[in-house]
């Protein structure tokens, strides 16, 4: 089980992002890839960003996780700005699963901890912790090259939360996916974030995606990348499969392309 | 059956060979015949087994300096993209320099001893394992730098447990070509100016004539070589490659 002590009951701000700009080059060349972009997340909640291929989104991510540095605006995770990475606030979960092909699955989750200087046993009872909440403990032993796809997306995702982060960061983490595997994982991590309740912050260019799995969407438009709408998405907590072919969510679905797809916005 | 053929295949050989040569239709002092390289290995086998010993030592070392000096500064200029495109072709011409025109100033400055060899065979295998260790760490998917740094590892952790690992196939590569190179020149030193070693004996015997010796001497050298062979492929096998 992952330890819910540390979280405060109320739902407080995990996240916030003051006007961030991201400017690439410098003069006649320069490009504005983000564009005044606030945002905030509240403890437990999972925020999908969507917008079409070269809208920032990853840029984005890259700025919040310290791995790049923005032009202007500021990112604070629970009151302190983020700079470099801090792997204890942030847990990233890249496009790409990125496994270490000679280490096995465990070995790949206990990975950010042994950068550290947790001791080998901690390392391992949390490992194993994690491989639990995944769904893949019979699979411990197992090298990437030995698991599916969506197996080692979902040893990804463990090794992204395995330091107990304050916020996941997944960046189109099932777009490598063939749809039916896809799917699937979108049950899994619902049931992820339902156990683990950690803050999530979900880039996608799959409206359907965004829509089922987020309390709110932030809709991005492109040149320069800036946020377009912000859309609560009041669909009821557990979600099923089922709900995909809903009405409300089509009906959210839609209203997202309308605004995505006029030209002139 | 496949064991039994290749002795008595190569027992042909050697048995044409003694014949051809009593026959007179091969010159002995040109190349030896089986018989005369049995009777130089009684006579001086202990000399050249000792020798073979002490160029095995010289190798070892020489091998291990190239090794860990090169791999390391591959990886250090490797994971700087700007400073490997600067470096490299310096590195690669070199390669191309005749390092033995050096090998009369090392004498000079360590004495015709083994150090003088340790330091030549080193130097010659530093360059070829130096720069494939760049070419294959800024081959590597960039991806997993960003993954690792997320992850909180620092310079040293990325450059050494994350990118030299991602690179270890071509760093393996280097390493046997660096490692045959290492074998060449110590050999090879020996040959020029030294005090003990198989390519000083063979040397010493080619110019005494003794013809057994020096084919003896030579088989020695290719057991060594061989052997070495043998040791790379059991290191590589250790380090998994097949994970990939």
């Amino acid at each position: 089980m992952i330890a819910l002590e540390s979280q405060k009951p109320s739902l407080a701000t995990v996240v916030r992002g003051f006007g961030i700009e991201k400017v690439f080059g410098e003069g006649a060349n320069a490009f504005h890839a983000l564009q005044n972009i606030s945002l905030s997340l509240s403890q437990g909640q999972l925020v999908a960003v969507v917008g079409p291929s070269g809208c920032g989104k990853s840029t984005l991510m890259q700025i919040i996780a310290g791995l790049t540095l923005a032009s202007g605006g500021r990112v604070e995770i629970d009151g302190q700005a983020i700079t470099t990475p801090q792997p204890d606030r942030v847990g990233v979960v890249f496009q790409e699963p990125l496994l270490l092909s000679w280490k096995t699955a465990i070995e790949n989750i206990e990975f950010p901890l042994s950068l550290g200087a947790t001791p080998a046993a901690e390392r391992r009872q949390r490992a194993r912790e994690l491989l639990d909440l995944v769904g893949l403990e019979d699979f411990g032993e197992h090298y990437p090259h030995q698991l599916s796809g969506g197996m080692r997306q979902r040893v990804a995702i463990a090794r992204g939360l395995v330091r107990n982060p304050r916020v996941l960061l997944m960046d189109e983490p099932f777009g490598g996916l063939d749809e039916q595997t896809r799917t699937r994982m979108w049950g899994e991590l619902l049931r992820i974030h339902e156990r683990s309740r950690t803050t999530i912050l979900f880039i996608t260019h799959s409206l359907i995606e965004a829509v089922f799995l987020a309390d709110q969407v932030l809709v991005m438009a492109t040149r320069p990348g800036r946020i377009i709408e912000r859309i609560d998405v009041d669909l009821p907590r557990p979600r099923d499969l089922k709900l995909l072919g809903s009405e409300r969510l089509g009906a959210i679905r839609n209203r997202i392309w309308d605004l995505i797809s006029e030209p002139t916005v | 059956m496949n064991i039994l053929r290749k002795i008595f295949i190569t027992l042909m050989v050697l048995a044409a060979w003694e014949l051809l040569a009593w026959g007179g239709f091969l010159n002995p002092l040109l190349i030896g015949t089986p018989s005369m390289i049995v009777r130089a290995a009684m006579k001086d086998g202990v000399t050249l087994l000792v020798a073979l010993r002490f160029t095995f030592m010289e190798i070892l070392i020489a091998g291990m300096i190239a090794w860990i000096s090169g791999v390391i500064a591959g990886v250090i200029i490797g994971a700087r993209v700007r400073t490997a495109v600067i470096v490299s072709p310096l590195l690669s011409a070199m390669i191309a320099v005749p390092l033995v025109v050096l090998y009369p100033v090392i004498v000079a400055w360590t004495g015709i001893g083994p150090i003088s060899k340790i330091i030549y065979g080193a130097a010659t295998g530093f360059f070829p394992i130096a720069l494939t260790t760049i070419s294959g760490v800024s081959a590597i998917d960039q991806r997993y730098v960003d993954m690792a740094r997320a992850m909180g590892a620092n310079r040293f952790q990325i450059r050494f447990q994350v990118i030299a690992r991602l690179a270890l196939p071509a760093i393996m590569s280097g390493l046997r070509v660096g490692s045959s190179l290492v074998v060449i020149a110590v050999v090879q030193s020996e040959m020029l100016s030294a005090t003990d070693g198989l390519g000083f004996w063979i040397s010493y015997h080619r110019a005494l004539f003794n013809v057994g010796q020096v084919y003896f001497g030579i088989g020695l050298v290719l057991v060594l070589a061989a052997g070495l062979n043998v040791l790379l492929n059991a290191c590589e096998n250790s380090l998994k490659i097949a994970h990939r």
